[in-house]
């Protein structure tokens, strides 16, 4: 909507609340609305994109803000959410009024008592500024006597706060780009801790003053604390505090606060000096503790210890899925090296290649295992990931898979999963997930296996006691899938990324029940609906999309009966 | 002007917490340690006398009362009390009260503590049994072992059958009492909200239903006005007191309980938490008053959800177009 629209919207609409408005500029109108017990002044600015988007909304009493929840140190009033919002922009009419009567409604209702305490809660909201943000690495959740915090020096001898953390609980070195933090300087903070909520200074404006006078309305306890490490401080010209004070919620406010002199000053704890400059830094939360609330992974999960056998295109896509569930401990075999072939359908691409020859003027390539271990430490701070190079049997024989809450075999091959089926039942793993992807996109299956129940050979043994394709088995058995593009060597069997992400969701699912505790034997299964490529089975027939079924201990079954 | 009855009865249904005949569960509870108490006590006689030292319990609390609400945390809190049959010259508090202790303290499901007025039994699965100990020297003569484990015990004038008699005397009609055992629930709810849980930070919910007790008023069809008469009649309660630490006027509280011994319901709280309980008294009484005031129900209904929290019902807006011009949807990507 263009200014000239906009000024027609407000002449056609008759809202009840309103007092008067004047038109700003073409997008911004400044309004008096009549409240239930004063005037309001609002200002409300639109874009061209309106009534497909809300437009912000500013209070213009200075004397209000500082007392009203949800309306922050500038003024802006967080009268809606925006996002995932669904706008009626056909009635932009009544969209008005709505905008308007909702926000009088709100500062109306924000202004009584009782609503006090959602200001004290969104403490950090009021003085929130994208622009002025710091990672951190601190529990969010616990009180600290100081902080660290990593800084970037600046040419007039000041410093920039990058990332702050806690000294007994290391980095985690490999995550994102944190080890080339490792050059910034290390300064600490003094962490002030108030044991009751904190009100923000009305008119909005952190002021020496205002900080002097929290410290003021410390207990006398921590006053004394801080006022002792206070004094500790060599004279310089930036001091760093972090203030922590209690919400409704477990998470803590915390805000970090820069103070900055001309000249080299005592600590603003115990200075009268207010000639500084007070910088207020939003915390970025990055613990733990915070992360895996915030992403939606189980906080439950990380004690959890995971292996995944087989790291090709549906194993590597586990691995992201689990390791983003949060699970604590994720341990990955394979013996293959990562070559360009995959990079269509594997989770790695062309960041785990390497071109370049090493000083032996050889082209190394990466195990999928180091190569996949690399890509999770990197986007997930708190996982341990260990790379077992070799073939499983040879880590079965090694003792190396044991212990493990599940254990997914992506392997792809039926004999070498019947193989594996054979040799962990031997070990102390309770429950065995296997999955793989049927020829040229007909579908795919994850089996969970609880094998105090079952094994997988029972879904695969006859009467007989003879191994036979299973009843499961989407394709006709006996039919010529494999292509080759380049000879014998480049044997491969058709399938695609997205046939592999559709078969790992099933096997994480699985896994993610087993972590649950929902360990009854099942399989599994998703079909292309419109496959036609191959003979089918009865199994494909029978069902649309996906299916699952219950599995039961087979009475020929070798291993189950031996 | 709102008065949302409907709303009302829906969050009162939401929020409350059956009596023991209405709930097996905690009855089992109740029953399990008393039997456990009687079995153990047998053979145990009073002393210097062949006299077996027998006893009967009395249920107190919100139970008995019928103004219990659903804690937040499932933690069930039960009280019910263990009345001997003996006269306080008959038998040393501190010794019967470690007695019970002892006996309770047999089992590992549980852990035990010997605290001032009681006996408290925590179960692991969340709930806990408090078991005052009386002797008795008549009928109307009733005391309650008083102090730690530490120190020496006490026997001191208790009343749990007056007072349990004077809170069910409300009304002799069950359309007044049953608005009284809402308006109770109603302030648990509010306290719940915005009051910690530490220490004694929160008024001690006997207080609060005692004082509804004493300044209900019935209001037909409305427990909002019935809710707002007790709540201005609870800051009538406060004085102004001067608090030298702080150097401050502060408000404070001394409400009597109506049987012996008579002492400051609140007298566990400090000056700064009296204060502290008087402005969300205050803040409470406006907020309750905003929303009798609103001429919309869905404003009104805002109001008492930031009140009571989220089991009150929110009313629908009632818009000029039958579409709502905005809806939070939900969705992300």
């Amino acid at each position: 909507m263009n200014g000239a629209e906009l000024s027609n919207l407000y002449l056609s609409n008759t809202i009840d609340c309103l007092v008067s408005y004047t038109r700003q500029s073409d997008l911004k109108y400044d309004h008096k609305i009549q409240g239930k017990k004063r005037t309001w002044k609002i200002q409300l600015e639109f874009n061209d994109n309106f009534p497909y988007s809300l437009p912000f909304a500013t209070l213009l009493d200075k004397d209000q803000i500082g007392l009203l929840p949800h309306v922050n140190q500038h003024g802006t009033i967080c009268y809606a959410e925006h996002d995932g919002i669904l706008i009626n922009y056909s009635d932009p009419e009544n969209l008005l009024d709505y905008i308007i009567s909702t926000i009088r409604n709100h500062l109306d209702r924000w202004s009584l008592k009782i609503f006090k305490d959602d200001l004290k809660d969104e403490y950090e909201g009021f003085f929130f500024n994208p622009l002025n943000e710091i990672n951190s690495f601190c529990c969010p959740q616990s009180t600290y006597s100081r902080i660290y915090i990593k800084t970037k020096y600046n040419k007039d001898k000041t410093s920039t706060p990058v990332l702050m953390y806690e000294k007994n609980s290391p980095l985690p070195e490999k995550f994102s780009d944190i080890q080339s933090t490792s050059e910034l300087n290390i300064t600490s903070a003094l962490c002030v801790n108030f044991n009751t909520k904190i009100t923000p200074p009305i008119g909005g404006n952190f002021t020496f003053r205002y900080f002097k006078s929290l410290i003021d309305s410390l207990d006398e306890k921590e006053k004394a604390r801080v006022t002792r490490l206070a004094q500790k401080f060599k004279n310089k010209l930036d001091f760093f505090v972090l203030l922590s004070a209690p919400r409704n919620s477990l998470n803590r406010t915390q805000i970090l606060l820069k103070f900055k002199y001309p000249a080299k000053n005592e600590h603003p704890i115990v200075s009268d000096n207010e000639k500084c400059e007070i910088s207020l830094f939003s915390i970025l939360r990055l613990h733990k503790k915070y992360l895996l609330e915030r992403g939606g992974a189980i906080s439950q999960f990380q004690n959890s210890k995971v292996a995944i056998v087989g790291c090709g295109s549906v194993g590597s896509e586990i691995a992201s899925m689990i390791s983003k569930s949060g699970v604590g401990s994720l341990t990955l075999i394979d013996h293959d090296e990562f070559n360009a072939d995959n990079i269509y359908r594997h989770n790695l691409g062309g960041n785990s290649i390497t071109f370049t020859p090493d000083s032996s003027k050889e082209i190394k390539k990466n195990f999928k295992v180091d190569a996949l271990k690399k890509s999770i430490e990197k986007d997930i701070p708190y996982i341990r990931v260990n790379a077992v190079a070799m073939t499983f049997q040879h880590a079965i024989k090694q003792n190396l898979i044991s212990n493990f809450d599940v254990i997914i075999v992506a392997i792809g091959s039926p004999t070498e999963n019947l193989q594996a089926n054979r040799l962990l039942k031997n070990t102390d793993n309770k429950i065995i997930i296997y999955c793989w992807n049927e020829a040229a996109g007909a579908g795919g299956h994850s089996v969970k296996i609880d094998m105090a129940q079952c094994c997988l050979e029972c879904i695969y043994i006859n009467e007989g006691g003879e191994i036979v394709p299973t009843y499961y088995s989407l394709l006709a058995s006996d039919q010529n899938i494999a292509k080759n593009l380049t000879g014998c060597a480049g044997l491969f069997t058709p399938f695609s990324y997205i046939d592999s992400s559709q078969t790992a969701l099933l096997a994480t699912k699985h896994c993610l029940e087993a972590l649950h505790s929902i360990t009854e034997s099942s399989i599994s299964s998703w079909k292309n609906d419109r496959f036609d490529s191959y003979m089918v089975t009865d199994y494909f027939s029978s069902f649309s999309h996906t299916t699952e079924h219950a599995i039961i201990k087979s009475d020929s079954c070798g291993i189950c009966n031996g | 002007m709102a008065t949302l009855q409907a709303q009302f009865k829906q969050f009162h249904d939401n929020i409350k917490l059956g009596t023991y005949e209405e709930n097996q569960t905690l009855r089992d509870k109740r029953d399990l340690l008393i039997n456990e108490l009687a079995t153990e006590l047998k053979n145990e006689k009073v002393p210097d006398t062949d006299r077996a030292l027998t006893f009967s319990k009395i249920d107190q609390g919100s139970y008995k009362m019928k103004t219990g609400i659903k804690p937040t945390d499932g933690h069930y809190d039960i009280d019910v009390g263990v009345i001997f049959d003996v006269t306080e010259d008959e038998y040393d508090p501190k010794k019967l009260k470690k007695l019970v202790y002892d006996i309770i303290n047999k089992r590992n499901n549980r852990t035990v503590d010997y605290n001032k007025p009681c006996i408290t039994v925590n179960y692991a699965s969340g709930y806990h049994v408090d078991l005052p100990v009386y002797c008795k020297n008549s009928e109307k003569d009733v005391k309650i072992a008083w102090g730690k484990m530490t120190v020496a015990n006490e026997w001191v004038d208790s009343d749990p059958n007056g007072l349990n008699d004077w809170v069910a005397s409300i009304s002799t009609e069950s359309k007044k009492s049953r608005q009284f055992r809402k308006c109770v629930r109603y302030l648990k709810k509010w306290k719940q909200k915005h009051f910690s849980e530490n220490g004694n930070v929160a008024p001690p919910s006997i207080g609060l239903t005692l004082q509804a007790r004493r300044h209900f008023i019935f209001s037909t069809d409305n427990d909002l006005l019935c809710l707002i008469n007790i709540v201005e009649k609870i800051i009538n309660d406060f004085s102004n007191d001067f608090d030298i630490k702080n150097f401050r006027i502060v408000h404070s509280i001394d409400f009597k309980l109506p049987v012996k011994p008579y002492k400051n319901v609140y007298y566990k709280m400090t000056l700064n938490q009296q204060d502290v309980f008087y402005k969300k008294a205050e803040a409470l009484l406006e907020s309750l008053c905003a929303a009798r005031d609103e001429d919309c129900d869905h404003e009104a209904s805002k109001i008492l959800r930031q009140v009571f929290g989220d089991d009150f019902p929110l009313v629908d807006k009632i818009l000029r177009s039958d579409v709502k011009p905005v809806i939070n949807s939900g969705t992300s990507a």
